[in-house]
């Protein structure tokens, strides 16, 4: 099918670690409309049939959902779409299963050159593996060129110097890579960016010439206080493409859907931009992905490149990364009724050995949800430890407009008030923010499908995308527990919809329904900061509502959990109840 | 989600397909319907020597582009560890040796590289049967008859040797004391390995691995420190081992196995054990995936119900969620979602 064109039906599949989800968008009287999602698990193997086993049998269960035919008798996609509403017109594919692009940075200066190539691999398709520079003694260490020859990366980048710069220590550096990697086999050989200081660029290619092709690209930091990271993430982004299907399985899938597969993250980060677009966030989305493997999370505003963070820290396989940390508490200090940490731990590695099982009793649900608190506090702490370094929008990475979530547990978790309080706390966002999930598992594919039908992507979007759990009201600042809070009034159309008076340590909603506008009059106590501008001003603001309507956080910013194990236990039953209860 | 289709995790008799692949590219020994010994070498490679840098001009402070004038050495030239490789300084007093042995691969500004002794990588076969396949110049694949167990972890590695039984029973914990010198250059199988001191008395006995129902969970951190293959066939903690997987390991007791590890990065593979058959005895279960029928074994993987055992009494699927009501052994009937079901057989 022509890209832009208007198709009437399409498939949007998204491999993961463990499940493979599939989603049936079909035109209903003429508005591209979520018709059905299902669901497989990932099959990896050669023993379980590749990738395409664990596809097929998700779009088989979406065949019975939709009441339509979308394989044929073969097991290849039906296509284009009939009259009869079977077929599709197109495929989009997205995996977090794609290597990522190993890359290794060489740079001359910590601070500059080598701190803007940083910032500019931190790409959703990109695993930093080393970064390089002089350093005070101002030479290169022989240990870290060695590491460059025992497991070569798949990109390395050269940068240093302001534009006119020094060329000496780039041209030593790459005249040494050059004779090593000469006696590399060509296969093992990395791929070599220049992204520096213009005038080296010629000594550097002599150096690895008849070795490996040096590209160049812009330099990262021409001036002292001008970066220009375009050219080097192009570069990157172009290579991880090219390489993106290079494992059979992919390769397979590709052929099967008629697309390349598309890099999760970084689809998701297309189609946030277009919420942050959509819905005015000046300020910036945060988007968190909870996986088995790892979780990452995304700062995203209308304009300018995504920041994403991965972290191993996952809710299946990724445990293995949280029992790694060698701290016991670690999850259970976030379970209701904790059994011995021994017992906890041991219950978490089955499921990190086996991660395609699912929790039955309340226990399991505590233990899971438990588990994602750890895993997505520590992921988010990372990244903004992280950000913050970064200049202009780094800094303001605490402050999002909106928090998207996805992920199993939170489309599975099995109330939305559960997935809510699971981002409170580990998240602990502050002032007023929209909170929403990608309940469908459809927010990547939803940036494949705007390549081919963006009207299509835009309806579904809109009717389908996210469920809007509502908008969060959360104090920065510490009451003692039950002082008066915050006191907040509500209007719909102008008339009074509720009057609340929240207490320290205590969580509370107010009905406002999906798609309901109400005006929020807020009076916090002196020492509380809704993010009106400063401690105890109060004010009225827009608000949207969700399933949850209005959410009151009054536990204080940062949140500090009792210490006491029964009174910890205590709190969270409280708060699980809190929050159920409109 | 659906009543998918599962593979066994037991198999008293099936084909088994052990796929070896050298690190890098190499020669290949034998030829697709050659017959092998578990000792064949099947593939040959040299294996590169890492690269060793040595920067002579910083350790003899002289400029870098004058580096040809003070060397000892030539490209090509093999050296000994501690050879001289520049001299430099008033009188020559100043010198740079060879850190390793090697040869003198390179010499790029200022420094020399020196690449250490290739060594030569021979595969072989790990498993009695015929080559059914070659991956040009990586490897082959090997097929035989044989009992085959899938286990839930592995601590990687592989090794083939006879298996010896240390448990009288699936429940039965293994017992350091027990672990004798008799246990060298086999397969200890045992209930569940509980005692870091049973994996230490293991690894300094040379046994070539362990096969347990359930691992404490700090152990397989030992396990992995001290190269042990260990395969864990039902879960972390003090998980007994299914009873019909031990009475399936006893049944080959002073048989040779072959016990595969996983955690390969190159190739997916599950850890597994596998016991080659002299001849097809019954049925040969080439067991394709399929899904869970009335009357299937099925062994329960998550708590509170993790390591029973028990057969399916029915399928229900609602709503597009599969769960499956099983009998277990000895207890009341039970209702578990079907993905914390594995079958047995």
């Amino acid at each position: 099918m022509v890209e832009g064109s208007k198709g009437e039906a399409y498939l949007l599949v998204d491999v993961g670690h463990v499940l493979t989800h599939a989603a049936y968008v079909a035109r209903v009287e003429g508005v591209a409309r979520l018709v059905a999602v299902a669901e497989a698990s990932t099959t990896r193997t050669a023993v379980e049939g590749g990738l395409l086993d664990g596809v097929r049998r998700a779009t088989a269960s979406l065949e019975l959902l939709a009441g339509r035919q979308i394989l044929d008798r073969l097991g290849e996609v039906r296509r284009p779409s009939d009259g009869d509403g079977h077929g599709v017109d197109g495929v989009v594919v997205t995996t977090s299963l794609a290597p990522l692009l190993r890359v290794a940075l060489v740079g001359l200066t910590e601070d500059f050159s080598l701190a803007s190539a940083v910032r500019a691999a931190t790409l959703p398709c990109v695993s930093l593996e080393r970064a390089i520079s002089l350093g005070l003694a101002e030479r290169w260490q022989a240990a870290d060129i060695e590491a460059l020859l025992q497991r070569p990366p798949d990109v390395l980048v050269l940068v240093g110097g302001a534009d006119g710069g020094p060329v000496a220590p780039l041209r030593e550096m790459g005249e040494t890579l050059g004779t090593a990697y000469s006696l590399l086999p060509p296969e093992r050989r990395p791929t070599v960016v220049f992204a520096g200081n213009d005038r080296a660029y010629k000594p550097v290619a002599a150096a690895f010439a008849g070795v490996v092709e040096v590209t160049a690209v812009a330099n990262v930091r021409p001036a002292p206080h001008k970066e220009n990271l375009g050219g080097l993430q192009a570069e990157l982004a172009r290579l991880f493409g090219g390489r993106l299907c290079r494992p059979a399985g992919l390769q397979q899938l590709a052929g099967w859907a008629g697309a390349v597969p598309r890099h999760d993250l970084d689809a998701l980060a297309r189609t946030l931009r277009f919420v942050a677009r959509r819905h005015s966030l000046r300020r910036g989305l945060l988007g968190v992905d909870a996986g088995a493997n790892s979780s990452r999370a995304l700062w995203v505003r209308p304009e300018g490149a995504a920041l994403t963070w991965a972290a191993p820290y996952g809710v299946g396989a990724g445990l293995g990364a949280l029992r790694a940390l060698g701290d016991p508490t670690a999850v259970v200090r976030w379970m209701c009724r904790p059994p011995s940490w021994a017992e906890v731990w041991d219950n978490l590695s089955n499921v990190e050995v086996r991660p395609g099982v699912v929790p039955e009793t309340d226990e399991d649900w505590d233990l899971q949800q438990a588990a994602v608190r750890e895993a997505l506090g520590r992921t988010w702490a990372g990244a903004h430890a992280a950000w913050a370094g970064w200049p202009g929008e780094g800094a303001a990475a605490g402050e999002a407009e909106m928090i998207v979530a996805r992920g199993t547990v939170f489309s599975h978790a099995r109330t939305p008030a559960q997935a809510a309080l699971m981002l409170l706390d580990a998240l602990e966002p502050a002032g007023l923010v929209r909170l929403a999930l990608d309940w469908a598992n459809l927010l990547p594919g939803l940036s494949g499908l705007a390549a081919l039908d963006p009207e299509a992507a835009v309806q579904v979007f809109d009717n389908d995308g996210l469920l809007e759990l509502g908008t969060l009201v959360a104090p920065r600042g510490w009451l003692r527990e039950g002082a008066r809070a915050l006191r907040l009034r509500l209007l719909v159309g102008g008339e009074e919809r509720a009057q609340v008076e929240v207490r320290a340590g205590h969580l509370c909603r107010v009905p406002l329904g999906t798609n309901e506008r109400g005006r929020l009059e807020l009076y916090p106590a002196r020492g509380l900061d809704v993010g009106l501008g400063r401690r105890g001003r109060g004010g009225a603001v827009e608000v949207r509502g969700g399933a949850l309507g209005v959410i009151v956080d009054a536990r204080g910013r940062p949140l500090r959990l009792p210490s006491g194990d029964e009174v910890r236990s205590a709190a969270f039953e409280a708060w699980q109840q809190e929050i159920d209860t409109p | 989600m659906k009543a998918e289709p599962i593979a066994s995790r037991l198999y008293a008799q099936t084909i088994v397909e052990h796929e070896r692949r050298l690190p890098g590219a190499g020669q290949l020994l034998v030829a697709v319907g050659d017959q092998v010994e578990s000792r064949t070498v099947v593939a040959r490679s040299e294996a590169q020597g890492p690269l060793r840098i040595v920067d002579v001009a910083e350790a003899l402070g002289i400029a870098r582009d004058r580096l040809l004038r003070y060397l000892r050495v030539e490209v090509g030239q093999e050296v000994q560890a501690g050879e001289v490789l520049a001299t430099g300084g008033f009188m020559g007093w100043r010198t740079v040796t060879a850190p390793v042995a090697g040869c003198v691969a390179g010499i790029a500004a200022g420094r020399v590289l020196i690449e250490e002794q290739a060594h030569t990588i021979e595969l072989r076969a790990n498993l009695p049967g015929q080559v059914i396949r070659v991956l040009p110049g990586q490897g082959v694949v090997i097929s035989a008859v044989a009992s085959r167990i899938v286990g839930a972890w592995g601590s990687g590695g592989e090794a083939y040797g006879p298996l010896v039984l240390h448990s009288q029973g699936p429940s039965d914990t293994l017992r350091w004391i027990g672990i004798d010198v008799a246990c060298r250059g086999r397969i200890i199988v045992g209930g569940r390995c509980l005692d870091k001191r049973v994996l230490l008395r293991a690894a300094r006995l040379r046994a070539l691995g362990l096969v347990v129902g359930g691992l404490a969970e700090h152990l397989r951190a030992a396990a992995l420190e001290l190269g042990l293959i260990v395969i864990v066939t039902d879960g972390i903690g003090a998980v007994p081992m299914a009873e019909p997987i031990f009475e399936l390991l006893a049944q080959h007791e002073g048989r040779d196995g072959l016990l595969i590890g996983g955690r390969s990065e190159s190739v997916a593979r599950l850890p597994q054990v596998a016991i080659p058959l002299d001849a097809v005895r019954g049925p040969l279960h080439v067991a394709p995936e399929r899904p869970l029928v009335v009357g299937d074994r099925v062994r329960l993987t998550r708590a509170p119900y993790l390591g029973a055992v028990g057969q399916v009494l029915a399928v229900i699927e609602e709503e597009g969620e599969a769960w499956a009501r099983v009998s277990l052994d000895g207890s009341e009937p039970v209702v578990v979602a079907y993905r914390n079901l594995e079958r047995l057989g």
